[in-house]
Formats: C-alpha cells, sequence, structure tokens
C-alpha cells in the first residue's frame, strides 16, 4: 500500500512539537492540560489522540501540572560514579517529595535524566535551564535558596576541559565565539569560489571521513546516494541529539564551535543539492541551542547563510528543531519522525533516509562531529585530513572521557589512539591513583573492556573485529573499587526508561532485563544471568533499532570483563543453586 | 499485471508477485509464519517480530512482513532458531498479557492464545511469569466498545485501522516503552471523536478492544456465523450474523467486497433491534377503535373484504401500494407484480420515488441507464472526485473512508460542493459552498469554465455523444461571473473547480440527494451527465456519474419494477410490447396507464381518488414531505393494510397490521449502490406469527384470486432472471461469493464493473441543456431562512430500527436543529436550548445546535426524529419529470421559545 501523506497535514503535524513547547512554556506550571491539548489539535486540525500521543511521548514534556522550578538529576553512569543517587536523595529530603513529585508550594518538581552531558564534570543536576555541574550534597541548600530568590542565570555553559592532540575540531577556544572567526567559513568561501558541489562530494569521499554517531558509515558514500537520489527538495539534518550517557562531544562543539557545524551543513547542502538544513538538538541542552540559534543568525547576517550565499548561485538556510526528551531520537529514523511531529519511534528500513527521509524526501543525516570535520577537509584538503588517524579511519576524534581519570574531559587526538593513550596520558592516569579495572567505551549502547583492551586503537574496524564498536567514542574509566552490578542495572534501567515500546522485544526485553538484574544483585542464581544473556540475544537478533540491539554486547562484555564480580554482590546468593 | 518471480521458502519453489509482501506470499503459500502485528489492511508496523525469517545473501533474521519478494529469494521460514525466537518473544508478550482467556470474550477467536498453544507456552513453560503490577481497570466509556489495556499487545493494528482505513485518526498510542496504552482521543472513549465503527474491534487481535456485551455472551466456538447483507444503507456491507439459540449476539463486518470488513456503527452495532420485544409477533385488525391480535386468517378476510370491495366500487386505481426499500429484490418485484397483477393497477411505488426518481430519470435520458455507473472500489483510484449533495462521511461512511484514502494515499483530489461544511470538507483540495437550490447554475458554470478554456474531450464529444450544440449555447450564458451571483460561490473557485475536474485522467462524481430531492432534481441530474460527458469522464475505471443509494435496497426495488411507470427492469408500462411480454408471463390482462407516485398517492387519498392503501415496510408518516398532509391523506382512506417489523407510525394508523420478518430472518437478494446483487442469507427464525414478506405478498395475491406458489427466494429470483433484462443471468446460486453487479444479461455473465464502456446504454451520450430555475420556495420576510434536511451517521432513516438501539442513541439521542452562531445570537438562540421551526406547511420545535457547518441564513434538521418531525416543515413540491418532492429546500421561520 502507498502510504505517502499528503502535504496538507505534513505542514499541520510538523508545527506539532513546537506548539507543545510553547503552551508548556506558557502554561506557568511546566504542563500541557487537556484542554490545552485539545486547542492545539482543533487549531492544526489534527486528532486529539495524535496530539496527547506526541506530547506523551517525550519526558520533558508533562501532562501533570509541574513546580515554577524543575530539578533534573543526572542519573546517567558517570554521574551515578559520581554519587548521583545521594543528590537524589538529599534532594527528596530537602523538598520532602519523591524523584517525580512535585512540592506542596509548587515551587519544585524534582526528576530524574537519562543524561545531562555533563559527565566529565559529574555529578550534574539541571535547574530550569542552568546547569549545575561537579555539584556536593552539601551545596543542595544554597542552590535552593539561589533559586527561590529567582535569581535566573538563564542557560549555562559547559566548563568542560578540552585537550589532547591533535587538535582540529576545538583547537585553542575554551568558550564559544558567536562570531565566526577568521577560519570559519573559509572552507565554504573556497568551495563557493573554487569547486563544483561534484568536488566537494569526491573530496569528502576522498577523505575517508566516517560518521561519528557511532556507525562509522563513509560520510562522502551517504552524501552520495542522497546526490543521487530522486525527489526535491532535498534535506541536510544535523544529528544533535547527544543522549548517548556518557557522552557530551557534540554538546561542546555546539557550544563552543558552532560555525564549524553550520559551514559543514553548508557545504553538505552544497555538494548534494539541498537548500533547507535542520539541526536536531535535544532538549536538555538549553545553551547549546541558544548559542545555535545565535550563531546560525550571525552567519545569516554574514552573508553566510540564506539567499544567494556569497552571491554565488546557491541558496541555503538552517533552522534549530528542539527535541523534548527521548533517547531513541539520537536513532536517525526516530528522530525524523520527531521533526516531522510525531512520536519519535524509529522507521522500518530500507528506505532508508538517505533516499527517503524528512517527509520521504532524500535527506543526509549526520552527526554533529561529522559535520565539524567537512569544513577542515574543505579548507586544509584531503591530504592534510588524512595525515592523523589510521588509513580506514582518517582523522581526529573526539574522545569524552569520565569517570575515574585524574583529568575528564574532552580529549581530541587522532583517530585509533588507544584506551591506554588517553587514559594515562591525556586522562593523565586514573583518579587518585586507583588501580584501573575496566572501562566502558561507546557509552551505555558499548562495551566494557578491561585491561587486555587497553592496546587496542579505539576505531571502527578494529573495534568491530572485537565484538565491540566504538559508538560516540565516549570512554568510561572503572576503578577496581566499582562494583558492576550496579552500574549495569543503572544502564538496563536506562534502556527500559528510553525504549520507545514499539517493538516486542525491546519494550518488554528491557524490563525483563532490569528484573532479572535487580534480581541477581538479591536473590538471583547463574541461571538468571544465563536467561538475561539469552533474552538479549534474541533482543540483538530481533530488535527493530539499535537500542534493543545493544544490550547484548553490552552484558556479554560484562560477564567477560567483571566475571564472578556480576555474582559476588553483597548479599547476593552466588550462584551457586 | 505484477511481474511473476520465482522464491523459494523452506526448499519448495513458489511463484509470486514481484514486490508482494512476502509474509502474505508465505502465508497465502501454506507457510502459516506467526505475526500479530501485520493486517493485509494497513501498512506494515514490523513491531511484533514475530514473522522473523532467514533470507540467504542477508545477515542476520528479518521479519517477513517487512520484506517485498524478489527474484531468487530463498527463504527459510521455519527452524530450530526461528522457532526458538518466536517462542522467547511470545512468551515475553504474555509476561505482560493479562492471561485472563477463562473469562476474557476473546477466547477461541484470538491470536495470541493461538500462538500461546501453538507454542505450547502453559504455566509451567514459560519462562516469565506475568508481571505483578495493579491493573488497570478497562476503558467501558464507549457505548459500543470496551478497551482492556491489559490485554493489548501494541501491535497498533487498531490504531490503523481507525486511521488508515476508516480516516478517523481518533485512536493512538499514549507514553512510550511498556507504558505504551492506547488511547481514545485525549482519553477516554465515550470523550473522544470516536463514532462508534468498530474497525478496531474487528483488527484487534486479541481481547484489548471488543464489543461492549453482555457477560457471558457466546463466544466464537459456541455461535453459528451467518454472512449476510446489512440492512441500513445502499453500500451493501458484508456482515458475519453470530447466532446462537435464535439470537443474534454480536456482529462483524465480513471480509468480503465491498466493504471487506469495514462498516459503520450502525452496521455492527445497530442490529440489536431485531430481538427487540416490541417486534410485531401477530397480526393486528383495527377493532373498537384499537388494533387487536388476530389470527393471519382473520387479517387476511378483512383485508380481502375492504379491498375487494373498493376495487368492485371504485375500479383497481382506487387502491394504491408502497412497495418498500428495505425489502428485498424478490419482495419487490412480487410487490408490484401482486398490484399490478392481483390488484390490476399501477399505482405502485416506494421512497425512492423521494431520493432517486430524478437519477433515475435524468441519468436514463442522458446514458441510458439509472444507477451508479461505476463501482465503489474504483473510487479510491479516481484522481478527482467531486462529491455534491452528499454527506457521505454519515450517509455512506463506508464509502466515504473509501474518498479519503483516494485523497490521503493515492493523491486524489477532492472537490466538494456542498452548503454545508461536513466532515469530507476536512479532506478536500477544494470546498465550494453554494447556496441551496441552485446547483444547475454551478455545473453549468464548470462547464462554461471548460469550454471557455478548451479542457472539454473533442474526441470524446464527438464520438460518443449528440445534441452538444444546443447545450453549448445554454452553457455559454453561465459566466463565473454570474454563477457566483446565482450561488454564491467565488468565481475564482469555479474557475479552479472546473479545471481540477476537467484535467485529471480520471474524475468521478457522487452525489446524493443534495442534488436529487429538488424541483429541479432531474435537471441536477442532467447537468452532472453533462460534465461527465463533456470530459468524457464516462465509461473508464474511475470515473464516472455515481448517485449513492440511500437505503439498503433501493436501486434493487427499482430495478424490480417497483416503481409506477416501469416493470422489472425498467421497462415501461406505456409500451404495448412491453405489456404484451408480461401479460404472458404474469397470464393476466395488466393496465397500460402510469400510477401514481409516492406524493401522488398521497394527494389522491386526500382527495378521496385512492381508497384503500397496500404499505409493505414503508413509514410515510416520518419519511414523507409535508406530513400534516401526509396525515390527513391516510385518515381519508377508507383502508389501508401495513405490513412491518414494528408499529410504525404509519402502522398506528392502520386498519390491518401485518408482521413481518426482519433482513435476518428471510432469505433473498439486495442491491447496492453500485448495482451489485447481494445474497441475504436467513440467521434466526421470526418471532411468533411473523413471516417473510415474500409470503405475505402470497397470501395477499391469493385473496385477490391471484395465484403465487413460490416455495422459497431463489423460485421468484430465477422469475425475475425470465422478464428482466438486466438481470438475466443473476440466480441465487451465482451470488454466493461476491454477488453480481447488472446488467448481467445471461446465465454466466460475469456482470458489469462499469457501465457504458465503448457504448452507452442508449447508444450515444446525451447533452441536455439546462437552464437554472430557483427553488420552488425562497426566504422572505415571513419565512427568512433556508430549510435543508437529511441524515445523521447514528440514525437511519425513519428511525424505526435505530433508534431502538441504546449505543446509538448515545451518541445522538434526539432531533435537532443546526444553526449558524451569528443567527442563533441575532434570534437570542442557545446551544441545547428549545426553538420552534415553522414552514408554510407545520411547525416543529426542536434542539438548538449551534455550529458553523451551517451557513448563515440557513437551518439543517435531521429528518429520522417522529416527535420532531423535519418533514412536517418539508415543501411536497415536485419535479414535473421525476415527480421529486424538494425536501432539500424550504424556506423557514426561527423562533425563540419563550416560556
Amino acid at each position: 500500500m502507498d502510504m505517502s501523506e499528503t502535504t496538507q497535514r505534513r505542514s499541520a503535524v510538523s508545527g506539532l512539537l513546537k506548539r507543545l513547547w510553547e503552551a508548556q512554556r506558557d502554561s506557568g506550571r511546566h504542563y500541557l492540560a487537556r484542554e490545552v491539548l485539545r486547542e492545539i489539535a482543533d487549531d492544526l486540525g489534527l486528532g486529539t489522540g495524535f496530539v496527547r500521543g506526541v506530547a506523551s511521548f517525550y519526558s520533558m514534556l508533562s501532562e501533570k501540572p509541574r513546580g515554577q522550578h524543575i530539578i533534573r538529576v543526572c542519573e546517567s553512569p558517570p554521574c551515578q560514579l559520581a554519587g548521583a543517587k545521594g543528590l537524589v536523595e538529599e534532594l527528596s529530603a530537602l523538598l520532602d517529595i519523591p524523584p517525580g513529585g512535585t512540592t506542596a508550594d509548587g515551587l519544585f518538581t524534582l526528576e530524574l535524566s537519562s543524561c545531562l552531558g555533563a559527565c566529565a564534570e559529574a555529578p550534574a543536576i539541571e535547574i530550569d535551564e542552568a546547569l549545575y555541574t561537579g555539584v556536593q550534597k552539601e551545596q543542595l541548600p544554597a542552590i535552593l535558596a539561589e533559586v527561590k530568590k529567582s535569581a535566573w542565570t538563564g542557560p549555562r555553559p559547559s566548563l568542560v576541559d578540552v585537550f589532547g592532540a591533535p587538535r582540529r575540531l576545538l583547537n585553542g577556544e575554551s568558550s564559544s565565539t558567536i562570531q565566526p572567526r577568521d577560519r570559519d567559513y573559509a572552507g565554504l568561501r573556497y568551495a563557493l569560489g573554487e569547486l563544483s558541489p561534484d568536488d566537494v562530494l569526491d573530496r569528502v569521499t576522498e577523505s575517508g571521513l566516517r560518521g561519528r554517531g557511532g556507525a562509522g558509515f563513509p560520510t562522502g558514500r551517504k552524501w552520495g546516494f542522497t546526490r543521487g537520489a530522486a525527489g526535491e527538495p532535498k534535506y541536510i539534518v544535523c544529528n544533535a541529539d547527544e543522549g548517548e550517557p556518557g557522552t557530551f562531544k557534540d554538546r561542546v562543539l555546539m557550544e563552543f564551535t558552532p560555525h564549524q557545524i553550520i559551514e559543514g551543513m553548508i557545504l553538505a547542502g552544497y555538494a548534494v543539492g539541498a537548500e533547507q538544513g535542520y539541526i536536531y538538538i535535544r532538549g536538555e541542552y538549553a545553551e547549546a541551542i541558544r548559542r545555535v540559534n545565535a550563531a546560525i543568525e550571525a552567519a545569516r547576517t554574514a552573508g553566510y547563510l540564506g539567499e544567494r550565499i556569497l552571491k554565488a548561485p546557491f541558496s541555503f538556510d538552517i533552522k534549530v528543531h528542539q527535541g523534548a526528551g527521548a533517547y531513541v531520537c539520537g536513532e536517525e529514523t526516530s528522530l525524523l519522525e520527531s521533526m516531522e511531529g510525531k512520536r519519535g519511534i524509529p522507521r522500518l528500513r530500507p528506505p532508508y533516509p538517505a533516499t527517503n527521509g524528512l517527509w520521504g524526501r532524500p535527506t543526509v543525516i549526520n552527526n554533529v562531529e561529522t559535520l565539524a570535520n567537512v569544513p577542515f577537509i574543505i579548507r586544509e584538503g584531503v591530504k592534510e585530513f588524512r595525515r592523523f588517524g589510521t588509513p580506514s579511519s582518517p582523522g581526529t576524534k573526539l574522545y569524552p572521557l569520565s569517570g575515574a581519570v585524574d583529568r575528564p574531559g574532552i580529549v581530541e587526538a587522532e583517530m585509533g589512539t588507544t584506551l591506554r593513550a588517553l587514559i594515562f596520558e591525556h586522562g593523565e592516569g586514573m583518579a587518585e591513583e586507583k588501580e584501573f579495572q575496566a572501562a566502558l567505551v561507546g557509552g551505555a549502547a558499548g562495551v566494557f573492556l578491561d585491561e587486555d583492551g587497553l592496546d587496542i586503537p579505539l576505531e571502527y574496524d578494529i573495534l568491530a573485529e572485537r565484538d565491540a564498536v566504538l559508538g560516540s567514542g565516549a570512554v568510561l574509566v572503572l576503578d577496581k573499587g566499582c562494583e558492576p552490578t550496579p552500574l549495569l542495572e543503572g544502564i538496563l534501567h536506562f534502556f527500559a526508561h528510553e525504549s520507545c515500546g514499539q517493538c516486542v522485544p525491546c519494550r518488554i526485553g528491557t524490563t525483563r532485563l532490569v528484573e532479572l538484574m535487580s534480581r541477581l544483585k538479591n536473590t538471583g542464581t547463574r541461571e538468571d544471568f544465563k536467561l538475561m544473556l539469552r533474552i538479549a540475544k534474541n533482543m540483538r537478533q530481533t530488535s527493530l533499532c539499535p537500542l534493543g540491539q545493544s544490550c547484548y554486547p553490552l552484558l556479554k562484555s560484562a560477564v567477560e570483563v567483571f566475571k564472578e564480580d556480576i555474582f559476588a554482590q553483597q548479599g547476593s546468593n552466588l550462584g551457586e543453586r | 499485471m505484477a511481474k511473476k518471480v520465482a522464491i523459494q521458502i523452506d526448499g519448495s519453489p513458489i511463484e509470486a508477485d514481484e514486490g508482494a509482501n512476502l509474509l502474505q506470499v508465505a502465508r497465502d503459500n501454506g507457510f502459516d509464519i506467526p505475526g500479530l502485528c501485520y493486517h493485509p489492511r494497513v501498512s506494515v508496523t514490523g513491531a511484533c517480530r514475530l514473522c522473523v525469517v532467514k533470507i540467504a545473501g542477508r545477515p542476520g533474521v528479518i521479519p517477513a512482513c517487512t520484506v517485498q519478494v524478489s527474484e531468487g529469494m530463498q527463504v527459510t521460514a521455519f527452524d530450530h532458531e526461528l522457532e526458538e525466537l518466536r517462542r522467547m518473544l511470545i512468551d515475553l508478550l504474555l509476561s505482560e498479557h493479562n492471561c485472563d482467556c477463562m473469562t476474557c470474550p476473546s477466547s477461541g477467536d484470538c491470536e495470541l492464545e493461538d500462538l500461546a498453544y501453538r507454542y505450547g507456552l502453559d504455566n509451567r513453560t514459560r519462562r516469565f511469569p506475568v508481571r505483578e503490577r495493579a491493573l488497570p481497570e478497562p476503558d467501558t466509556t464507549s457505548p459500543v466498545l470496551v478497551h482492556d489495556p491489559t490485554k493489548c499487545i501494541v501491535c497498533a493494528r487498531c490504531i490503523k485501522a481507525c486511521d488508515e482505513i476508516q480516516g478517523k485518526g481518533v485512536l493512538s498510542f499514549a507514553n512510550r516503552g511498556l507504558e505504551t496504552v492506547v488511547v481514545a482521543g485525549l482519553g477516554e472513549w465515550g470523550e473522544s471523536e470516536c463514532d462508534g465503527c468498530g474497525e478496531c474491534v474487528q483488527l484487534c487481535p486479541t481481547g484489548a478492544i471488543k464489543e461492549k456485551l453482555p457477560v457471558g455472551t457466546p463466544r466464537s466456538w459456541k455461535v453459528d456465523k451467518v454472512q449476510t447483507t446489512c440492512s441500513y444503507c445502499g453500500v451493501g456491507c458484508q456482515l458475519e450474523l453470530w447466532v446462537k439459540d435464535n439470537k443474534i449476539v454480536k456482529v462483524r463486518g465480513a471480509d468480503a467486497v465491498p466493504n471487506y470488513g469495514s462498516t459503520c456503527v450502525k452496521g455492527r452495532f445497530g442490529h440489536t433491534y431485531i430481538n427487540k420485544g416490541d417486534r410485531l409477533t401477530t397480526p393486528l385488525v383495527r377493532r373498537n377503535g384499537g388494533l387487536e391480535p388476530a389470527t393471519w386468517e382473520e387479517a387476511m378476510a378483512v383485508i380481502k373484504e375492504r379491498l375487494l370491495d373498493i376495487k368492485e366500487k371504485h375500479g383497481p386505481d382506487a387502491i394504491a401500494g408502497l412497495s418498500s426499500a428495505t425489502c428485498t429484490n424478490e419482495e419487490n418485484y412480487l410487490f408490484q407484480k401482486f398490484m399490478r397483477a392481483g390488484v390490476g393497477t399501477n399505482n405502485v411505488d416506494h421512497c425512492a420515488r423521494l431520493c432517486h426518481a430524478s437519477t433515475v430519470a435524468g441519468l436514463a435520458a442522458a446514458f441510458g441507464s439509472g444507477a451508479m455507473t461505476n463501482s465503489i472500489a474504483e473510487l479510491e483510484y479516481a484522481d478527482c472526485i467531486l462529491v455534491t449533495g452528499s454527506n457521505t462521511t454519515e450517509t455512506h461512511p463506508v464509502i466515504a473512508s473509501l474518498i479519503k484514502r483516494a485523497v490521503r494515499y493515492h493523491g486524489a483530489k477532492l472537490i466538494v460542493v456542498d452548503p454545508r461544511e461536513i466532515d469530507l470538507v476536512k479532506h478536500a483540495t477544494l470546498w465550494l459552498r453554494q447556496k441551496n437550490g441552485t446547483d444547475v447554475a454551478w455545473l453549468n458554470g464548470m462547464m462554461n469554465v471548460i469550454l471557455t478554456e478548451g479542457l472539454q474531450d473533442e474526441t470524446f464529444i464527438e464520438e460518443r455523444t449528440e445534441n452538444f450544440a444546443e447545450f453549448r449555447d445554454v452553457v455559454g450564458g453561465y459566466t463565473p461571473e454570474r454563477v457566483e451571483e446565482i450561488t454564491t460561490i467565488p468565481a475564482h473557485k469555479i474557475r479552479e473547480a472546473a479545471r481540477i475536474y476537467a484535467t485529471a485522467e480520471t474524475s468521478s462524481i457522487v452525489y446524493a440527494m443534495g442534488i436529487t430531492q429538488h424541483i429541479t432534481g432531474t435537471d441536477n441530474v442532467l447537468s452532472t451527465a453533462n460534465l461527465a460527458l463533456l470530459t468524457g469522464n464516462v465509461g473508464r475505471p474511475s470515473t464516472g456519474v455515481n448517485p449513492l443509494r440511500g437505503q439498503n435496497n433501493v436501486q434493487g426495488a427499482c430495478d424490480v419494477g417497483a416503481l409506477s411507470n416501469v416493470y422489472p427492469g425498467y421497462q415501461s408500462v406505456t409500451d404495448p410490447a412491453v405489456q404484451e411480454k408480461f401479460e404472458n408471463a404474469w397470464g393476466v390482462r395488466l393496465p397500460s396507464k402510469v400510477g401514481l407516485t409516492v406524493v401522488e398517492m398521497m394527494h389522491a387519498a386526500a382527495q378521496g381518488r385512492v381508497r384503500g392503501m397496500i404499505i409493505m415496510g414503508e413509514n410515510p408518516m416520518v419519511s414523507d414531505p409535508n406530513l400534516n398532509h401526509v396525515e390527513e391523506a391516510l385518515a381519508n382512506l377508507n383502508f389501508l393494510a401495513v405490513s412491518d417489523i414494528f408499529l410504525s407510525e404509519t402502522a398506528q394508523l392502520a386498519d390491518v397490521v401485518l408482521p413481518a420478518a426482519s433482513f435476518a430472518e428471510t432469505e433473498g437478494t439486495f442491491t447496492n449502490t453500485e448495482r451489485r446483487v447481494l445474497l441475504l442469507r436467513k440467521a434466526v427464525d421470526s418471532p411468533g406469527a411473523a413471516m417473510p414478506d415474500w409470503q405475505i405478498i402470497c397470501r395477499l395475491a391469493e385473496q385477490f384470486g391471484y395465484q403465487m406458489g413460490y416455495e422459497n427466494a431463489a423460485q421468484i429470483m430465477d422469475e425475475i432472471a425470465e422478464v428482466t433484462p438486466i438481470y438475466g443471468g443473476i440466480h441465487h446460486h451465482c451470488l454466493v461469493s461476491d454477488g453480481l453487479q447488472w446488467p448481467c444479461p445471461s446465465d454466466g455473465h460475469p456482470g458489469t464493473v462499469y457501465l457504458h464502456k465503448d457504448k452507452f446504454s442508449r447508444g450515444l451520450g446525451r447533452f441536455h441543456p439546462v437552464d437554472f430555475i430557483p427553488a420552488a420556495e425562497s426566504p422572505d420576510e415571513e419565512y427568512p431562512f433556508i430549510l435543508s434536511t437529511g441524515r445523521i451517521l447514528s440514525h437511519f432513516h425513519t428511525g424505526t430500527m435505530s433508534r431502538r438501539e441504546e449505543a446509538l442513541n448515545f451518541f445522538v439521542n434526539q432531533g435537532y436543529a443546526e444553526i449558524n452562531p451569528d443567527d442563533a445570537q441575532s434570534i437570542g438562540l442557545v446551544h441545547e436550548g428549545e426553538v420552534k421551526l415553522s414552514t408554510r406547511r407545520g411547525e416543529i420545535i426542536t434542539q438548538v445546535k449551534v455550529t458553523d457547518r451551517v451557513a448563515k441564513g440557513s437551518v439543517f434538521v435531521p429528518f429520522h426524529f417522529a416527535e420532531a418531525a423535519a418533514n412536517r416543515l418539508t415543501n411536497d413540491a415536485l419535479d414535473p419529470k421525476a415527480k421529486i418532492p424538494e425536501l432539500k429546500v424550504a424556506a423557514c421561520r426561527i423562533e425563540k421559545i419563550t416560556t
């Protein structure tokens, strides 16, 4: 059955998420009342069920009235390891509400967030749109008092440390420059002056640049599919829905060097024949949203965006699309659904976005970091780009480094840097000189590597050979004191919480895994873990999108790395039954 | 035709259409791959993952429902690994399922239960216990269904049924992950936009969405399932009646042409009237001023005495009969035969006169056949659909869903021309809001534009039509600007509509009573025919002029001659050759004078020219225009006999009332709006002494000394086939699967999907020059509003059946008048307050519904409600050609009720 939709309905639906955000903001209590949903449905000519379906999908939208101030405590693995649980308990006690509750005076709502992207500054909390990092329990009363005084500070930037070498994407700046710097748009100026779209496409292809979102698909090939695809208009979408726990590189790129991303998108548009770009930024990244919007405005003023860019016969513009709290939207087809104003659930593939993307049109979807690499390639040339990295994974990589290292932060280093180099050279060794136990590489959807993995170059192909993934490149370092079971339970809980619910294995499997993990912690047996692996393997084989597929490598690597430690938890039966 | 490809499934060679759905192909070839979210009528969801297979050359396992077959594909459908994956997925589903199968109404009819059984997943073999949690209560707020989320498997079939099949989009998933739940509207079903069609119930694979039935209603394996044809509108939906102990316990849509499982709220939830206690179970005879029970013999004796007396004293034409569009073809055939051959008069007519007489007259004149030219299914593939005078969503709901699908999935351009902002307007490319009763003008206007801009189909006009020049002269005077003055439709919109209609590859006109129920009804119909002829939109698939017939068998009742001017098959009573043919067939002398039509009968009765009437299953005391007059007319009769299933408003006035069988208690055929003759199968016995109308008519004929010795309905149909050329090849045994569409001239003929291919029934298509004539009544100072009447979704016709349904009454339980907010304000009316409407013929008091669906200066009143009968107000002025009354336009006064 041909199920393409008419444009009339499209435009109505596409405005929905924005309308919901606005209505929630206007409500004064950060929520969407039934009557408001009805009004929006009527205005847009949509069914009320559809509108409620969308409103209830995203965790940052609420159907219940909330407090004037919303406190979100990050419960990602790095924050967990840094004592996030203690913060939740303390806040619960101070405010006298459980997580999810609202104080009687209507001032505060306490919520948990899957990841605030401040992993190197853990633990983090966000109050309204302001990020507080490295928060100690003792600071909480003062912070609350400050908020109560309505000392509204607005979004706050990440204070992350950036280091490593060579530095190409983040070289020098430690704070944002909203105005384009000299090197910004040099690649674009050159391309529009000297290169044809084919030349740009060829150079990106020759550069060997691979998708930095995790899958490592060759960017030039992806662009080529879209360029060659039938259908107009074509779109460039920048995936800035960085939700992978332990990952904060895209946030830093957006906050520090937004023009690199914008320039990369314009070049992509030029290469594939698109005139419209979108940046889908996760709703939690208020500061990034603010800065990217400002940078887009500045770029437009400078003539890099809009009609006939630099007087060339090429027009391109960019809009920011704000997410609303759903990890699964980092999956590219879910992201497209979300951009179209629907529930962010993954599509069946094929067809792929390159040919049937946004509104069914050919669409390039690239990660923030991928696009940020493009200006360098055009500006400095393919050869220079390939000077670092491995032949199959050239260039540099931003490795978000967190956990038990002395110097957490964003490490920019060449592709294929080893875990050992990241931790002991760039990261300046283990924190408090504790002993290294393992690292979780690639975020929640990644795998554990132990000492045997310290010398593996962290790049796509070599990791794939070892049943591992580079993923976002995130590295969460665990010392010997770290108990794996609560960490695993937290990650599995994260998957259950973020499962979109569409496919059976993931919707139900993730929760069964959480239950079995929690049983393992208490009364579980070895058989339970075997069953967990069986479920996870089924999910690996049958899940619709990578979310459900990720649990198996995680659990498999966990048992390989932690061995008996998984079962040797306090209160467990040691699995001997 | 799709290219055939060769594939292999588990080593067996299979031929399939290239691109076909692999799961469907596998199942069609006997590979029973499990799967719960796939349903052939909705888009692929790919969520349950149960249909995973392996395909050589592709990594991993892939859900078969997401794969299109291609040449050489080698598929593994069953192996240990796949079966284990499936077993665990079902196990996971069961761990979230409220496995209350013992008391679940779906047990025996549940796809999940079947799979649990098939994979042997009992309490011991299941790896995961059912998750302990507080079970949410079912949502029982809908009048027709119950939603129990604890039995939901989140397959999305209900959501897609509502959205993709029905085009309503009431349902959605809310929340996410394990908390995902189906919601109707904002939450509660009863508060949502749900209109109760039950498509979600039809597609739900488990017990999550079920009909709202009493505890203990017999389940699947305890009932007999009887496929039959719906008793409501003219779509002819096939229903599956679940029967237990001579009672219909539930109704499902049958997966057959033309509805393929879809129904509307009436079809699925509006058939309990059959079981109601106030059914007539014995004949009634008026004695001592009241209707008293009597035996059949007594009742027949009274009829014989009284009617024969009238016939002797005043001649056969002093007797008139109303046949019925709700009765079968066989019954209508017998009724007209009885009137003509038994009584000896052509005074036989039925309510088609009130709805589509002008269609029959107009399309017969233009094309040679007075019926829908094309088929229902073709609408979905038309490039342009022009809907006018049909509130299709409410009156022919299943057809409306096809129109919406045409727009949404096949890119059709929908043009709606209607004075009211009907539901289809939401789906329309263009909406033209004409002033009531100005249809000839805008149609001429569109044709004026087409000719001015050279968009006509010259070849078609040249080769297939006649009388073009005269037509062209008349249309020339209808410039869009002049038409704007008459109709109030902006000239640019007329131009735009003309361009869309004329330039589409296939354009289909759909109309109903908004076109026909005017004194210019025939002119209106002729104008639609002109438009189709002008652009060559006749005689091809997905084109044509398509009148939607209102009642279940109004098409058939006309076809078999229940009309005052024609014998079966539209053979004229004034044609001596035809008369001779029927005299030979029926063995008696037949009258040659055209009989009286419905409204004429009432006039004649009032004047004493008609003294006795027999009415079979009609209710003119609600359905006919100018009811006050009808009431006087019927009271003036010497004798009235009525057969019906309930004591209708008309039956209450009768001297003899005869208890008839309902549609579920008889055999025969209905002919739906697309000329498809469909079987009616007996599901239950009639209550008490009630009997099928065909048997009643045989008894009546006997009283007149005319023998009708039929043993069954099939025998009657064989006789119809003999005397009715368009039904020549139609016999009950040929109708078992999909029915047959007339013309079907001879045995073995496949029937006709669309008419006028290559040649019109009358030879050439004929253009008719038609000038605009204003409606019989125009608003004036005394009666300043335009009143129009019609049907609504949840009730039907005179409400005899639908108003006995609690579920339907939940949606609407009283009459009302739709009044524009501006008018309401200026008159001082409040929403849901009372109002008095009056015309030159009568007045009613009814409820106000303030809505901008109606234009300022207009008022709309549904006619189902006897206590506030719209037809007390309507005008019985007639179209001179078709004798159809102008039910759609009356000058009306609206008054606030001051207490």
